[in-house]
C-alpha cells in the first residue's frame, strides 16, 4: 500500500508550528541560504489579493513593469482589446504531485488512487521533488525569478471530484514570479513582442466528474486527481489572438506538454481610456478555441460598449458550436475560495546551489536552439521549426551530420525524406523507428554516388516497414548498387545514342530537353541504377553540348523516375 | 410551595440566548408530573445511557420531574422542594449537607457563612444548566457559603440537579398567574440580571461549596432585584477600577477579545466579591479542608499506583504482562460502562493473548521495548486497522481505517497490546468529552472504587476534554497508557481533571500521520500516563522521523534542536548538596494568575512553586505579556484550520451519506449537517467566516501575528534558544528561565451538567484551555502532573510544566520534581 515517500530534500521545516505570515519586504536579491535550516530568515510580503485591509508593503515594491508598447491591433480606430491567460500545463512527472501514486495518462479508471488522494482521515500531503524540479526548470526557462521561499495554501470549494475539499495551489508566496516570453518573426508573428509572466505556481488538479454514463448518476474518477499542474500567469500584455494563439503554441513547445487548460482574460477599451472591466474566459482547451473565443469576446465586448452597454466583471465559456461565448456567473456570485496557507506543508525552500543546479540542467531552449541550428547548419526558419517540432529530432539530427555528412542533405532526408513518409504512414518521429546510424547510411551511400536517391527513397521505405540493416546491406542483398563506372555508363549512353540518333539531331538543333529522354531510358533499362549525374555528363559530352547546360526535363525525368521507383518496388 | 415560586422566575438569558430552552422548557412543562426519558433535552447528547436505571442522576436529570420522584430517588430528604431549590454545585458542599449525604460517606464540612446571597438561591434555580465560567466562580463562592439555610441539604449534586431541572421544565406550568411572560419588559431585564448573577453562585466552583438556598421566592425576586442594582452599581464601579490598573491590550480587533474582555471585567467583580468573603478562609484552606473520606484516599493512591512496568522490571512474577492486562480487563468491564472510557475494546482474548507472548518474552529477557506487554489505548482520532476511528463523531460512525497511524505503529512494534478506542469530543473539538456521538465520558475520580450500588449514581464530573477517554481510561486503570492528541490543551486538561501525567511534546516530534486533523499546526500527539517515568518512555517510543509527514522533524533537525539543548545549567555550588533542580531556573508567568483563577488554584499554584524551590530551583517571576491574546489567536486559527480540515467529509468516499441526495449542493448540506455534531457545526462557522476574504486580514492574518508574538514572548524568557525561530541563548542571564511553571486549568473537573447542554456560553467554554493554549500556539512542550488535590472538593488538579521548544529533557525533568512533591501533598 503506502511505500515510505523521501520528501524533498529542499522542503524544510520553517516554522515550528505552521508557517507564520509577517509583513515584511524581502529585497529579492537577498540569497536565503540553507546553511541554517531552520533558521527563517525572512518572509515575503504576504498581501491578499481581495485586499481590503491596507497593504504598505505591497507599494513598497518597485514595480518592474518595463515599458508598454505603442497601441496595436486598434479595431474601428478607438478600441483596444487586453489580452492576458492563464495556462494549466500537466507536470509530466511519474508520480503525483502530493502522493506516490502514478501519474499516468488515461489509466483504467480509479486504479492510481491512493489514500492521500482520496483524502483519507488522517492523512497528509508528501511534495514531490520530481515535480518542484519540473516546475523551478519550467520557471528559469521562462526566464522568471524563482524564490528560494515558496508556500502552499488551499482554495476551498466543494466538489465531488476534489475529494479534499480544497486544492493545494500557491496563492500567497509562488514559486516563481516576474518571467517573460518573446515573440519574434521566426515564430509567426510580425513583429517582435515581450510578454510578461506574471507568476508561476505549482497545484493540484482534480477528478474527473464522469456524468451520466448511468442517467442520473455522476461517477468519480480520482485517477487525476492530486496530478501536478503548472499554472502559467501571464501579464495583460496581449493584444490580439493572434499573439496569445502564438504564445499558447510557444509554451507547448517549451514544456513539450500535450494538453494544458488555458483561461482568458480579455477586456476592451477605447484608447486613452483606462482598461475596461474584463471577463474572463474559462476552460479553452486547445489553441484554435483560445484564438475563436478571444475574437468573439473582443467582438462581444466592442459591440456591448458601442450601444452603450457597459461591460460588467463576470466569467464567461465558450461555445465553438455557435462561436459565442456566453455567461457563466457574475462577480457577485463568485465563490469565496479562503484561501488558507497550507498547515500541513512546510514552506518550500530551494537553496541557490540547487535552483543553479537546476538552472545548469536545463535543457537548451527554443529561441536559443532555434538560433543556433539556423546559424551554423544554414537551414532556413522552417526547416528549423519543423526539426523543432518534433522531440529528439534536432538531436537526431545533429548526431547524422556529427559523422561528417552534409547538413544540406541530412536536413533534406530527414526533413522531407523520413518525416513525410513518417507522416503519411501516421508514425509519429522518433530516433527508434529508423534510427540514426540506417538514415546515415543512406545519406552517405547518395552523397557518395554508390546509389541514386531513388534508390536510397526505396532503402528508406524498407527501413520504416522494420528492415533493420544499414543501407549497404540492403542495397547489397537487392543488388541496386549504382553503376558509377564511367566506361559503362559510356557504353550504354553510345548504345542509346546509336539507337536514336534522330533525338541527337534534334538535341543538336536546339532541344536540349530531350537529353532526359536518353536519361530517363538509360534509367529505365538499369532499373534506375544508374547515377544520372554522371550520366548527363557523359551524354552532354557525347552530344557536344556544353556541360553547363540546363534542360527542362531534367525534373520531368525525376518524376519518371520517382514513378517507375514506386513500380519497381511493387 | 417552593416550586411555584421558582417558576415564576422568567428565565430571560436563557431564552435569549439558548431559543432551544425555550422550547426544551415548553416541552417538559407540558406534561410536568410525569418523569420523561432520561435522554431528553440536550442531554440527548448521551447517546448511551451512563445508567440506565437511574432516574436521579444529572444525565437523566430532566427525569425527575415531580418532587415525588426526586425524594423517591433520594430517599432520606424530605423536602424535596428544598432540595429544588438548593443548588448547590458542589460535592463537598455536601459535607454541610446532614441527612442525605449519609449514602455518600462524605464528611460533613464546616458550615460557612453565607451573609450577602442568602436569598438568592431561587433566583438561580432555573439556571441549573447554566454553564457558568468558573471566571464567576469564586464570587459565587463566596456569596454562597454565607447563604446557610440549607437544612436537609443532598450532598449529591446530581440529585440536586434534577431537582433544578425539574424546576426550570416545571416553571411555566406549575405558576399560575406569575410573570412567566417571556417578555423582556424592563422589569424582567432586571430579574434577568439577577439570574445571570445568581447562575453564578449556583454554577459556583466545582470546589467550593456554595448553596443557595430560599424558601419565599417572592420575597426574593425583591431582594434579588434590589440585589441586582447594588451589584450593577458595584460592577461599574469595579469595572473602571479594574481597567484602570489593566495593561491596555495590544491589539484589540477581534470579536473574541472583547468578548474575553468582557468576561475578565466581571471576573474583576467576582474576584472583588470572593475576596471580601474568603479572606480568612482562603489561605488555609487547603490544610483545613480534607474532604477525600478514607474511602477516596486509597482512590487516589490506586489511580497513582507505580506503574506496571516498574514492577515487571523489578522481575515480581506476581506482575506481568499477563496479570497487568487482567487487572485492565477487570478494570474496563467493571467500570467502562459507568466511565464510557473506551468506545471500541478490542477482543479480550487477543488482549490476553498478547500478554501471555509478551510476558514469554519478559521471562527470556526478551522485551522488545521497555513498553512490552503493556495495554495502550488510543483516542479515537487515531487510525487504526483493528477497531474503528470515529473521531466520535456521527460522520465517521463505521469508518475503519485502512492504515494505522505511525504513532500507534511504533508502539505497536514495541510489544505494545491495544486496549480499545478512546472517547473524545468530536474531532477533538471540546474541553469536557461532552460533545462527543459516543455519550459523555465521566471522570473515574469518584466513580472507580464507589461502591457498585452506588456507581449509577456516583457525581459525574467533566473528565475533561477532548482527550477525556484517553485520560480516564489511563486514570481508572484501564490501561497503561494512552495516546491522545492535544490541540490547544486537548492531553494537559485532562490530565489535570483525571489525576494522571498529560504530556504534550513540542510540535513536529511525533508523526500525524494517521491522526485525524483538527487544526494542522497546533495538532500534537501526546501521551497520557500515570508517572512522569511512564511518559518519557512512551514518548521515547514514538518520537521518530518520519518522510509521511512533512511537519515532524527530521533526524537531522533533531540533531540541530538537541546542538542548543546540550548547553546544561550550571549547577553551582549547591550541587553537592544533591538538589535535583540545582541551577534550575523556573518562571513563574505573571500572566498566568489572572482573575479568574480559583484560590485552591493558586494556593497549589504557589505550593508547587514552593516545591521547586525546595529543590534547588531558583524561581524567577517572568512575563508572557501576550497571554491574554492567546485564546482569541487560538480559536481563530484553530476554527479556521478545522473548518478546512473537514471540508472531506463529503460522504462521498467514506463515512455517512445522507440519504437524502438528490443534488449536488444538497448532498453536501444534508450529509454535513447530521454528520457533524452541534460544537463541530459551531467552529466550521466561525473558521469559515474567518477565512472569508473579507475577514481573513482582519482575523487570521492578526491572529498569526499574535502567535508569532507569543512564541517571542515565550523566546525571550527562556534561557535555552529555540533553534527553530533561531532566538538568541540566555543561560547566563539571570531573567531567563529553564522551564515555567503554571496551572494547566482553572478549577477541577467542572461537574457534567455544567458543561453540557445548549445553555453553555461557547466562550466561556472556550476558557478552560486559557493556560494550555500560549504553549500550544508557541509549539512548546508541555506537561501537566498531577499535584495534590483541591482543598474543597478533593478532586485531583495537575500543574502544567513548560519547556522551551525540542527541551522536553527539562520538562521530564522538572515534571518528576513536580510528581514527586505532590505525592508528598496527597498525603
Amino acid at each position: 500500500m503506502m511505500h515510505p515517500r523521501i520528501p524533498h530534500p529542499a522542503l524544510r521545516r520553517s516554522l515550528l508550528a505552521g508557517r507564520t505570515l509577517l509583513t515584511l519586504t524581502r529585497p529579492a536579491t537577498t540569497p536565503i541560504h540553507s546553511a541554517v535550516p531552520l533558521c527563517l530568515i525572512r518572509f515575503r510580503a504576504l498581501t491578499t489579493t481581495t485586499g481590503t485591509g491596507t497593504a504598505p508593503a505591497a507599494e513598497a515594491t518597485p514595480d518592474v513593469r518595463e515599458w508598454s508598447p505603442p497601441p496595436r491591433h486598434i479595431i474601428n480606430g478607438r478600441w483596444q482589446p487586453i489580452i492576458g491567460l492563464e495556462i494549466h500545463a500537466q507536470l509530466k512527472t511519474t508520480t503525483k504531485l502530493f502522493s506516490d501514486s502514478k501519474n499516468i495518462y488515461n489509466a483504467p479508471i480509479n486504479t492510481n488512487v491512493s489514500l492521500i488522494d482520496a483524502a483519507y482521515p488522517g492523512t497528509l500531503p508528501q511534495l514531490s521533488k520530481e515535480c518542484v524540479d519540473l516546475a523551478v526548470k519550467t520557471s528559469l526557462a521562462l526566464d522568471a525569478h524563482v524564490y528560494p521561499m515558496s508556500s502552499f495554501d488551499r482554495k476551498h470549494y466543494f466538489y465531488p471530484d476534489l475529494p479534499h475539499g480544497y486544492q493545494i495551489t500557491q496563492h500567497y508566496e509562488p514559486l516563481a514570479q516576474n518571467g517573460k516570453i518573446v515573440m519574434t518573426p521566426l515564430d509567426g508573428l510580425d513583429y517582435s513582442l515581450t510578454v510578461g509572466i506574471e507568476q508561476l505556481q505549482l497545484e493540484q488538479d482534480t477528478g474527473k466528474s464522469l456524468h451520466d454514463v448511468y442517467p442520473g448518476l455522476t461517477l468519480l474518477d480520482l485517477n487525476r486527481a492530486g496530478t501536478g499542474l503548472m499554472e502559467i500567469v501571464t501579464k495583460p500584455d496581449m493584444r490580439s489572438s493572434q499573439e496569445a494563439g502564438i504564445l499558447v503554441k510557444k509554451l507547448q513547445t517549451l514544456l513539450r506538454a500535450g494538453s494544458m487548460r488555458c483561461d482568458v482574460n480579455v477586456s476592451v477599451h477605447e484608447l486613452g481610456t483606462p482598461f475596461g472591466a474584463r471577463c474572463e474566459l474559462k476552460n479553452l482547451n486547445s489553441i484554435k478555441s483560445v484564438m475563436d473565443a478571444i475574437d468573439a469576446e473582443i467582438k462581444r465586448q466592442i459591440a456591448s460598449y458601442e450601444s452603450n452597454t457597459p461591460i460588467v466583471q463576470e466569467t464567461r465559456g465558450y461555445d465553438a458550436s455557435t462561436g459565442k461565448t456566453f455567461r457563466i456567473r457574475s462577480k457577485e456570485s463568485a465563490p469565496d475560495y479562503r484561501y488558507m496557507p497550507e498547515p500541513d506543508l512546510p514552506r518550500l525552500i530551494l537553496t541557490q546551489e540547487e535552483i543553479h543546479a537546476l538552472q545548469q540542467s536545463l535543457p537548451e531552449l527554443p529561441d536559443a536552439r532555434r538560433g543556433r541550428i539556423m546559424e551554423k547548419y544554414q537551414l532556413s526558419v522552417i526547416e528549423a521549426r519543423t526539426l523543432m517540432g518534433e522531440q529528439d529530432m534536432v538531436e537526431y539530427f545533429e548526431s547524422l551530420v556529427s559523422t561528417g555528412l552534409q547538413a544540406k542533405s541530412v536536413i533534406s532526408w530527414t526533413i522531407h525524406e523520413l518525416l513525410g513518409r513518417l507522416n503519411v504512414r501516421g508514425i509519429s518521429f522518433s530516433p527508434k523507428v529508423v534510427n540514426a546510424q540506417q538514415l546515415g547510411s543512406i545519406v552517405e551511400s547518395v552523397d557518395k554516388g554508390q546509389i541514386s536517391a531513388k534508390i536510397g527513397k526505396s532503402v528508406l521505405d524498407l527501413m520504416i516497414d522494420g528492415d533493420a540493416r544499414t543501407a549497404d546491406a540492403i542495397v547489397q542483398e537487392k543488388g541496386w548498387k549504382q553503376m558509377g563506372n564511367h566506361a559503362e555508363l559510356e557504353a550504354l549512353c553510345d548504345d542509346m545514342i546509336a539507337r536514336h540518333p534522330e533525338h541527337v539531331a534534334k538535341i543538336q538543333g536546339g532541344n536540349v530537353n530531350l537529353l532526359g529522354f536518353f536519361i530517363g531510358q538509360i534509367m529505365k533499362d538499369t532499373k534506375g541504377r544508374a547515377n544520372p549525374v554522371v550520366l548527363s555528363e557523359i551524354l552532354k559530352s557525347k552530344v557536344g553540348l556544353p556541360s553547363d547546360v540546363v534542360f527542362k526535363a531534367e525534373d520531368g525525368a525525376r518524376t519518371t523516375k520517382k514513378k517507375k521507383g514506386g513500380r519497381d518496388k511493387s | 410551595m417552593k416550586r411555584p415560586s421558582t417558576s415564576a422566575l422568567p428565565s430571560p438569558k436563557f431564552r435569549k440566548q439558548a431559543p432551544v430552552d425555550d422550547y426544551k422548557v415548553a416541552a417538559a412543562s407540558s406534561k410536568p408530573k410525569t418523569s420523561t426519558p432520561a435522554s431528553s433535552g440536550p442531554k440527548s447528547i448521551l447517546r448511551k445511557p451512563l445508567r440506565p436505571e437511574s432516574s436521579s442522576t444529572h444525565a437523566a436529570s430532566s427525569t425527575a420531574s415531580t418532587s415525588a420522584s426526586s425524594s423517591k430517588a433520594k430517599g432520606s430528604i424530605s423536602g424535596a422542594a428544598i432540595l429544588k431549590a438548593n443548588t448547590q454545585a458542589n460535592s463537598t458542599a455536601g459535607s454541610k449537607g446532614s441527612a442525605a449525604s449519609g449514602a455518600s460517606g462524605r464528611k460533613p464540612k464546616g458550615v460557612l457563612k453565607q451573609p450577602v446571597m442568602a436569598s438568592r438561591g431561587d433566583v438561580t434555580g432555573g439556571m441549573g444548566k447554566k454553564r457558568r465560567a468558573k471566571v464567576e466562580r469564586e464570587e459565587v463562592n463566596s456569596g454562597d457559603d454565607s447563604s446557610s439555610d440549607n437544612d436537609g441539604e443532598d450532598e449529591r449534586e446530581s440529585d440536586q440537579e434534577d431537582d433544578e431541572d425539574e424546576d426550570e421544565d416545571g416553571m411555566p406550568t406549575a405558576t399560575p398567574g406569575k410573570k412567566t411572560s417571556k417578555k423582556h419588559t424592563e422589569e424582567n431585564m432586571a430579574e434577568a440580571m439577577s439570574k445571570i448573577l445568581g447562575s453564578t453562585l449556583r454554577k459556583a466552583d466545582a470546589s467550593q461549596p456554595i448553596l443557595a438556598r430560599s424558601r419565599g421566592a417572592e420575597r426574593k425576586i425583591e431582594e434579588a432585584k434590589i440585589e441586582t442594582k447594588a451589584r450593577k452599581a458595584i460592577t461599574i464601579e469595579k469595572r473602571r477600577l479594574a481597567n484602570k490598573d489593566r495593561v491596555k491590550p495590544e491589539y484589540t480587533g477581534m470579536e473574541y477579545e472583547k468578548k474575553l474582555r468582557k468576561v475578565a471585567t466581571r471576573g474583576v467583580v467576582q474576584l472583588f466579591n470572593a475576596i471580601k468573603a474568603q479572606q480568612k478562609a482562603t489561605d488555609d484552606l487547603t490544610e483545613k479542608a480534607r474532604p477525600i473520606t478514607t474511602n477516596d484516599k486509597d482512590k487516589v493512591a490506586s489511580l497513582s499506583k507505580a506503574s506496571f512496568l516498574d514492577l515487571l522490571k523489578s522481575g515480581t512474577k506476581s506482575h506481568t504482562p499477563v496479570t497487568a492486562a487482567a487487572t485492565s480487563l477487570e478494570q474496563i468491564s467493571k467500570y467502562n460502562k459507568y466511565l464510557n472510557a473506551f468506545v471500541d475494546v478490542a477482543d479480550y482474548d487477543v488482549i490476553r493473548s498478547q500478554a501471555e507472548d509478551a510476558t514469554r518474552r519478559w521471562e527470556k529477557g526478551q522485551p522488545k521495548s521497555p513498553l512490552d506487554g503493556t495495554i495502550i489505548g488510543y483516542k479515537m482520532n487515531f487510525c487504526t486497522e483493528e477497531l474503528r476511528s470515529t473521531c466520535s463523531s456521527s460522520m465517521l460512525e463505521n469508518f475503519q481505517a485502512p492504515y494505522t497511524a505511525t504513532a500507534v505503529e511504533l508502539l505497536r512494534q514495541a510489544g505494545a497490546i491495544t486496549g480499545g478506542k478512546a472517547n473524545m469530543d468530536e474531532f477533538g473539538m471540546g474541553s469536557h468529552n461532552v460533545f462527543s456521538a459516543a455519550g459523555v465520558t465521566r471522570n473515574p475520580f469518584g466513580i472507580v472504587n464507589c461502591p457498585t450500588e452506588e456507581l449509577d449514581t456516583a457525581e459525574g464530573r467533566s473528565p475533561g476534554g477532548s482527550s477525556g477517554g484517553s485520560a480516564a481510561a489511563v486514570a481508572s486503570n484501564m490501561c497503561f497508557a494512552a495516546l491522545g492528541s492535544d490541540t490547544g490543551g486537548s492531553v494537559r486538561l485532562p490530565a489535570s481533571y483525571c489525576g494522571v501525567v498529560g504530556f504534550k511534546p513540542s510540535y513536529g516530534r511525533i508523526s500525524r500521520w494517521g491522526l485525524v486533523a483538527y487544526a494542522s499546526s497546533l495538532d500534537t500527539v501526546g501521551t497520557l500516563t500515570k508517572t512522569v517515568n511512564d511518559a518519557e518512555i512512551v514518548y521515547n517510543l514514538i518520537s521518530k522521523e518520519d518522510p509521511k509527514d512533512s511537519t515532524c522533524l527530521t533526524q537531522r533537525q533533531r540533531d540541530h534542536i538537541a546542538q542548543g539543548i546540550t548547553s546544561v545549567e550550571q549547577s553551582e555550588e549547591s550541587r553537592n548538596t544533591g538538589k535535583p533542580l540545582s541551577g534550575v531556573r523556573i518562571g513563574v508567568p505573571q500572566e498566568f494568575n489572572i482573575e479568574e483563577l480559583s484560590p485552591s488554584t493558586k494556593s497549589l499554584w504557589r505550593k508547587g512553586i514552593l516545591a521547586l524551590k525546595d529543590a534547588g530551583a531558583t524561581v524567577v517571576p517572568i512575563s508572557i505579556p501576550n497571554t491574554r491574546l492567546a485564546v482569541g489567536a487560538y480559536l481563530t486559527l484553530a476554527t479556521a484550520e478545522a473548518s478546512s480540515n473537514l471540508q472531506r467529509y463529503d460522504g462521498i468516499r467514506y463515512g455517512h451519506q445522507s440519504d437524502e441526495k438528490d443534488e449536488k449542493d444538497s448532498l453536501y448540506y444534508h450529509t454535513r449537517s447530521e454528520g457533524f455534531g452541534k460544537e463541530v457545526r459551531r467552529r466550521i462557522l466561525l473558521g469559515t467566516y474567518v477565512l472569508t476574504s473579507g475577514s481573513f486580514d482582519n482575523f487570521f492574518l492578526r491572529a498569526q501575528k499574535i502567535r508569532q508574538t507569543i512564541r517571542k514572548d515565550f523566546d525571550n524568557v527562556f534561557a535555552r534558544p529555540n533553534m527553530i525561530t533561531g532566538s538568541l541563548p540566555g543561560e547566563d542571564d539571570p531573567e531567563r528561565v529553564h522551564a515555567l511553571l503554571a496551572p494547566v486549568a482553572v478549577t477541577t473537573a467542572p461537574k457534567l451538567e455544567d458543561v453540557l447542554g445548549d445553555h453553555i456560553d461557547p466562550i466561556n467554554a472556550y476558557m478552560d484551555d486559557i493556560f494550555t493554549i500560549p504553549a500550544s500556539l508557541a509549539g512548546l512542550p508541555a506537561m501537566s502532573v498531577p499535584f495534590g488535590n483541591c482543598a474543597n472538593d478533593g478532586f485531583p488538579m495537575g500543574l502544567q510544566v513548560i519547556g522551551q521548544y525540542g527541551d522536553e529533557e527539562m520538562v521530564f525533568k522538572v515534571g518528576r520534581v513536580v510528581e514527586e512533591k505532590g505525592q508528598a501533598y496527597r498525603r
